[in-house]
């Protein structure tokens, strides 16, 4: 067999991948249909998803009333009836079982190993089952389905046995504010030379000054155009990190963009010996 | 000198007859023909539909704008293309019949050197027996006068609410070939949120049907929201959205006849169901406008132009490959008709190749799957991207200069789901690529670096700001061309 047998659980985070429709029903399909049902007995489940093997294919397995095994290709779940809340366990939260809600009667559409489509009812326990192998697909676990109080305490009871989730971190320092402060400082500077005439400076070095100003200016802009760069490059390295959004970033700029300017224009008018 | 005949001011045509008319010079004639004397932000008109809005707020006239630019403007509809001239013309030409500026009725030719078929889509309300706000007993909000229309409608349901009798309302989309699941979704959350505010959601039954075959496919086979560095599936997002709104759904569906408070609906299973209403907006197929085009010695040739659905077709592949052999290559990208190079099609009126979301049929073979969207951003980029290769050809290129393959353009979607200024919500998403490119993007066939959402407030204030400023750009006004499409 050429495809890889995996089960991924908690806090693998490749449970989250979407899964995608199947478009080719070639042997790879055959096979990785194969694998699940390996995993699946072998592990005493009710059901699979692909991705709980790595696959991010829309294939579901469930074992039926009659104890064979359903195999679901791209199912939807086309009709529901009834709530019922019920405990469930699945193998991706070992140990783990939880009061879940979810229809009591469902029918869905699905295709078969060779791509024609069906239709099945189903209630009760398959059901259940099946509704929480559809969610996978779509990159959801029980989790998703229970309130926050119960996810809490499930996360903390993970945790507890050592199992965290490997959460990207968002640095709580960001090298590109290294690019702001310098500006700032810069523009500090400057604002302090505008009051370089009440102290009575020979034109010389006011004209020294007002070189520093100009050239400190362009500083400032080269320093805002590099702060952008960076940013940019952190938020694709950060990417869940909402701090590196463009808009936080172009905010920045803009208001050490406007004091530059009016700094420009009071350099001209204040501290250029020429005017 | 040469002449560009846009048919159609929708948002592409406009977008293509104004960019042109700024970057070519006065030599150059630009030409609009539209049946329509007002322009209109399709996207606000849910907001008229439910009386957050009127039809004055979403329109404007055409024809100062036009004249103040120098596009010549015809109020008129297109009757058929000549693309290599005929009896009375050697030269390519259209024919048009006038609906207004005080020549109805009246027949013209136009002769063009170039031609952008812009012409939308023909709502197609005769596709389903009963449906449509003229022969049928649903509302739409597809129009400006549709949706004034189902916002009187609405008010007369909440004035029996008021009055303490309960009601029934069913949103979605009214055949299983419907495309634009956006705008009802739109709609059905700005009912809800309307209801509430006027006290009266619990006498509400709010039903959506739709023929997506699952919640959030939205004709682009769904979308995924980028969440801590992991994508979720539209589908959790919209079934969350729908039970917290207590919004009961129905998926899969084909509506196949509107009675007098009774919708009849095919399922994908083969399975038929009916559902009450006293209030139902759904959205209608779209189908061409029915042009007709004609070769030099008057032999009908509409098949070779146009794709049996009535849409132009364009650098496509149509070869009707099955859903495993579907690429993003098969997407057009220059919207130049394969037979006459003078000859483009923007927005809704090229003919897609296929669909985004899987294809599927019912048992007795209704066929019920979302249709290609083609609206909103990537109708704006299309127009813009023709009217640069239009521009570059008269200019000397011998071909488009300019690409716009919506398998490799992203776009933003602002869809509102109720409207004010401190409680309003709207959900925020970007898409990239709009067709699913599967080659580039091995499994969901998307760079979810640039594919991320949210719902809320800031949403909606987007979306307000969204309607000022594009109406502010369709007028034309100082700066217009700085913003995108």
């Amino acid at each position: 067999m050429s495809v890889k047998k995996d089960l991924l659980v908690y806090p693998d985070e490749r449970i989250k991948i979407p899964s995608t429709d199947v478009r080719k029903f070639d042997d790879k399909l055959s096979e990785v249909i194969d694998m699940m049902r390996e995993v699946m007995e072998e592990n005493g489940a009710e059901g699979l998803s692909a991705i709980q093997t790595g696959y991010p294919y829309n294939i579901v397995i469930v074992r039926g009333d009659d104890g064979n095994i359903l195999e679901l290709i791209n199912p939807r779940i086309l009709k529901s009836e009834g709530m019922a809340k019920a405990k469930e366990k699945t193998l991706y939260y070992p140990k783990i079982e939880i009061e879940v809600p979810r229809y009591e009667k469902i029918k869905i559409i699905y295709e078969d190993r060779e791509g024609k489509q069906h239709h099945m009812e189903a209630e009760g326990k398959v059901a259940r089952v099946i509704q929480r192998k559809i969610d996978y697909t779509f990159g959801g676990t029980f989790l998703a389905k229970v309130d926050k109080a119960t996810r809490e305490a499930v996360e903390k009871a993970l945790a507890d046995n050592g199992l965290v989730p490997e959460v990207e971190l968002c640095p709580t320092f960001s090298k590109r504010v290294y690019f702001l402060s310098v500006a700032d400082k810069l523009l500090f500077f400057i604002f302090l030379s505008l009051f370089s005439k009440l102290f009575g400076v020979s034109s010389e070095t006011l004209s020294k000054i007002y070189t520093f100003d100009k050239i400190g200016i362009l500083i400032v802009f080269i320093l805002l155009v590099g702060y952008f760069i960076y940013g940019r490059y952190e938020a694709k390295k950060y990417s869940s990190c909402t701090s590196c959004q463009i808009g936080n970033m172009l905010g920045s700029m803009a208001k050490r963009g406007v004091v530059a300017i009016a700094l420009a224009v009071g350099s001209y008018l204040f501290v250029n010996p020429l005017s | 000198m040469a002449r560009v005949v846009v048919l159609g001011a929708g948002v592409s045509g406009h977008t293509a007859a104004t960019f042109l008319r700024d970057w070519l010079g006065p030599q150059h004639e630009v030409v609009v023909v539209t049946p329509n004397s007002k322009w209109n932000w399709i996207p606000s008109n849910i907001w008229v539909g439910v009386g957050q809005m009127t039809k004055d707020d979403v329109v404007f006239d055409l024809a100062p704008v036009y004249e103040k630019v120098g596009i010549d403007y015809r109020q008129a509809k297109a009757v058929s293309i000549h693309p290599e001239g005929g009896e009375a013309e050697d030269v390519p030409y259209v024919t048009i019949e006038y609906t207004g500026q005080g020549k109805e009725g009246e027949k013209e030719l136009i002769s063009y050197d170039y031609l952008i078929n812009a012409t939308g889509p023909k709502l197609n309300f005769g596709a389903t027996e009963g449906l449509g706000p003229d022969n049928g007993y649903t509302v739409s909000v597809c129009t400006a006068d549709h949706a004034t229309h189902a916002n009187e409608e609405f008010q007369k349901a909440i004035a029996k609410m008021k009055a303490g009798e309960r009601q029934r309302f069913v949103i979605g989309t009214g055949h299983g070939m419907c495309t634009c699941q956006g705008a009802a979704f739109e709609y059905v959350f700005n009912i809800e949120h309307e209801l509430r505010k006027a006290g009266v959601r619990d006498l509400a039954d709010i039903k959506w049907i739709s023929n997506e075959s699952f919640l959030g496919d939205f004709g682009i086979g769904g979308l995924h929201l980028k969440q801590g560095g992991y994508a979720a599936s539209s589908r959790l997002f919209a079934e969350s959205l729908y039970t917290e709104r207590g919004i009961e759904w129905t998926i899969g569906a084909h509506v196949s006849k509107v009675e007098e408070g009774k919708i009849h609906y095919e399922l994908l299973d083969g399975s038929t169901g009916e559902m009450e209403f006293d209030f139902s907006m759904l959205i209608p197929p779209f189908a061409g406008v029915g042009l007709k085009a004609y070769a030099k010695d008057g032999s009908d040739m509409t098949d070779k132009i146009f794709a049996p659905n009535g849409f132009l077709k364009v650098d496509a592949d149509y070869s009707g490959k099955p859903y495993e052999e579907w690429k993003a290559s098969d997407w057009p990208k220059t919207y130049q008709n394969p037979d006459y190079p003078n000859i483009f099609a923007v927005g809704i009126a090229f003919a897609p190749p296929h669909g985004i979301s899987k294809p599927m049929k019912s048992p007795n073979g209704t066929p019920i799957s979302p249709t290609p969207p083609r609206t909103g951003m990537p109708s704006g980029i299309i127009g813009k991207t023709v009217a640069m290769s239009i521009r570059d050809m008269i200019n000397g290129a011998e071909k488009p200069t300019h690409h716009a393959s919506m398998a490799e353009m992203g776009a933003a979607c602002v869809a509102s789901a109720g409207k004010g200024l401190t409680n309003g919500t709207a959900a925020a998403l970007t898409v990239y690529p709009v067709v699913p490119d599967f080659d580039k993007y091995p499994g969901i066939g998307r760079d979810l670096d640039y594919t991320f959402g949210e719902i809320g407030l800031a949403g909606h204030w987007i979306k307000h700001i969204l309607h000022h400023m594009f109406i502010y750009k369709a007028k034309l006004k100082p700066g217009w061309t700085l913003i995108p499409e």
